[in-house]
């Protein structure tokens, strides 16, 4: 006999060892009850076991493990229900004939194979569940098999504190990045903003004030009237960057935009027509290939004017050493849809000028229609739908912008 | 009258800007103080580092001062001080440059006077006072 109790603790302990290695693997409390149900029977060779978890002041008996169906799924109240009792009392209850215990509902029992039972309380402190055995005839669990059953669940309760732990935590690392990312977008919008302001409005501003000092100045009527011209012209252009500021704003606050299904081809077609003098002149051929992306849905204004954007640069900013051979071609790639519009122009020098190739009214080529809005204004454009632009290029090879349209929905 | 007769006046002064009112605006406000011979103008980096390189060892040509806006076509004044750095040493002469920008951004004045060759930031308009007061400081 001496020899079994022995054989039979040594192989409850490697089993009990063995399951503290499993729990410490588990990342959420199903995997846990999965662990658990199964080992609480092997334990102590029961013909069923139960988890239950509290749930304010109900018994929920959240999975089990046995020869026939138990009450897994359902709820019962704290005060009528054993595991109920285990939890308010702290402690273990061991019970070898249910039908002799006043403690236990008859009724629930009678349509179960159950006979006799044990159940523990899961953190004996202050129980946040209970695990259960349960035999099919009149049985007497030993002190060693409650012990263990104990024991067992004392492991689990250490593995779902963990596991709250680290849900918690991974809820305030996802707030944080999420804030993270929030206050980046913040920043460069706000870096954004200083920038217009101090490029693209004091300029002019300053230059209104310097005329306004020189006519105050000046003693010749002549002189006057001429910086008065002059304050004409500044006038203008800043009432121009002010409409192109006020169309941006616009496109940011714009977030509703009625979208529709865009073909790309028709839209394509669109926006040669629309561009044909500039096409011919320049001699440009244009190739596209919309095989791998189809259609989008996305507004309509924005996806023409990101169309004739691209396509213009290219021509505008073609090599005078050869015609302009543009190609369009778009493609999914992990839930989004990309358009890439490829040309051999003159290129840019991303080293010297790549943080402000999409800023307002920054040119780079010395072109005299170049006014330094239209990437500025298709960046807002794709940024307001939640994608991006960016570009590759090599000085007198040629550009490419690839676009990060939008996502499946 | 004393002031003008003990100041030195300046022979050549660059102004860098792509803003064709500016310059103009600038050059007057400039040539009414008589304190400087010649004003050249160049519209953005690119063209001023040409015409300094090919000057290189004619002294008379070479400014004394470099009024440099920042943020220019396709070199801007970020680029023109980056390739100014490189050619300073072959050039004949010594050249001042003032920063001269409408950009009251923190981060361009900060960077601006963390280069050795830049010797002041001017946020413009540049008025016939503020030019005054840097000549002065000048010497």
């Amino acid at each position: 006999m001496g020899q079994t109790y022995v054989t039979t603790n040594l192989l409850s302990m490697e089993r009990l060892v063995n399951t503290v290695q499993k729990l410490s693997l588990a990342s959420n409390i199903e995997s846990v009850m999965q662990i658990v149900r199964s080992v609480a029977r092997e334990l102590t060779g029961a013909d069923g076991a139960t988890f239950v978890l509290r749930d304010g002041n109900m018994c929920y008996y959240a999975d089990e493990d046995a020869i026939s169906p138990l009450w897994k799924g359902s709820r019962f109240p704290m005060k009528i229900c054993i595991s109920g009792w285990v939890m308010l009392n702290r402690k273990a209850a061991v019970i070898p004939d249910i039908y002799k215990d006043e403690r236990i509902p008859a009724d629930a029992y009678r349509p179960t194979f159950v006979k006799s039972l044990a159940m523990v309380p899961i953190r004996t402190m202050d129980p946040i569940g209970a695990i259960g055995n349960y035999w099919a005839d009149i049985h007497l669990p030993t002190e060693e098999e409650v012990g263990l059953l104990q024991a067992l669940a004392d492991i689990t309760t250490v593995s779902i504190e963990n596991i709250n732990i680290r849900n918690k935590l991974e809820e305030k690392l996802s707030e944080r990045e999420l804030m993270l990312s929030q206050l980046e977008k913040q920043k460069e919008q706000l870096e954004e903003f200083t920038h217009i302001i101090s490029h693209n409005l004091r300029a002019p501003l300053s230059n209104l004030l310097l005329l306004d000092d020189m006519i105050a100045n000046s003693s010749s009527v002549e002189q006057k009237l001429l910086y008065i011209e002059k304050q004409k012209q500044v006038v203008d252009s800043l009432h121009s960057t002010f409409d192109e500021l006020v169309d941006a704003a616009q496109i940011k606050k714009d977030f509703n935009i009625e979208k529709e299904y865009v073909d790309l081809e028709e839209g394509l077609i669109k926006a040669i027509g629309l561009l044909q003098g500039e096409i011919l002149k320049s001699n440009a051929s244009i190739s596209y290939d919309f095989s791998l992306a189809k259609s989008i849905y996305y507004p309509k204004k924005y996806f023409d004017s990101i169309l004739i954007n691209l396509l213009s640069n290219s021509i505008r900013y073609s090599s005078p050493k050869r015609n302009p051979v543009i190609h369009i071609k778009s493609w999914k790639q992990d839930g989004w849809t990309y358009l890439e519009a490829e040309d051999n122009g003159l290129g840019i020098d991303l080293k010297q000028h790549g943080e402000n190739i999409f800023k307002l009214h920054k040119t780079f080529h010395g072109h005299p229609k170049a006014k330094g809005f239209g990437l500025f204004i298709t960046k807002t454009q794709v940024e307001a739908q939640g994608g991006s632009i960016k570009v590759e290029s090599e000085v007198d090879r040629g550009s490419k912008f690839i676009v990060q349209l939008c996502k499946d929905k | 009258m004393q002031r003008q007769i003990t100041m030195k006046k300046i022979d050549t002064l660059y102004l860098v800007d792509d803003d064709d009112i500016f310059q103009l605006l600038a050059s007057e406000v400039i040539n009414s103080t008589n304190l400087v011979n010649k004003i050249k103008v160049f519209s953005n980096g690119q063209e001023a580092i040409k015409f300094l390189e090919s000057v290189r060892d004619e002294p008379d040509k070479l400014p004394e001062v470099i009024f440099l806006d920042l943020f220019m076509p396709v070199l801007d004044g970020w680029g023109f001080l980056e390739k100014y750095v490189q050619l300073k040493s072959r050039l004949n002469k010594k050249i001042i440059i003032y920063i001269v920008s409408s950009s009251i951004d923190p981060i361009d004045i900060q960077r601006a006077k963390s280069i050795s060759e830049v010797t002041d930031y001017i946020i413009k308009p540049i008025t016939r006072e503020k030019f005054l007061a840097s000549i002065k400081e000048m010497f």
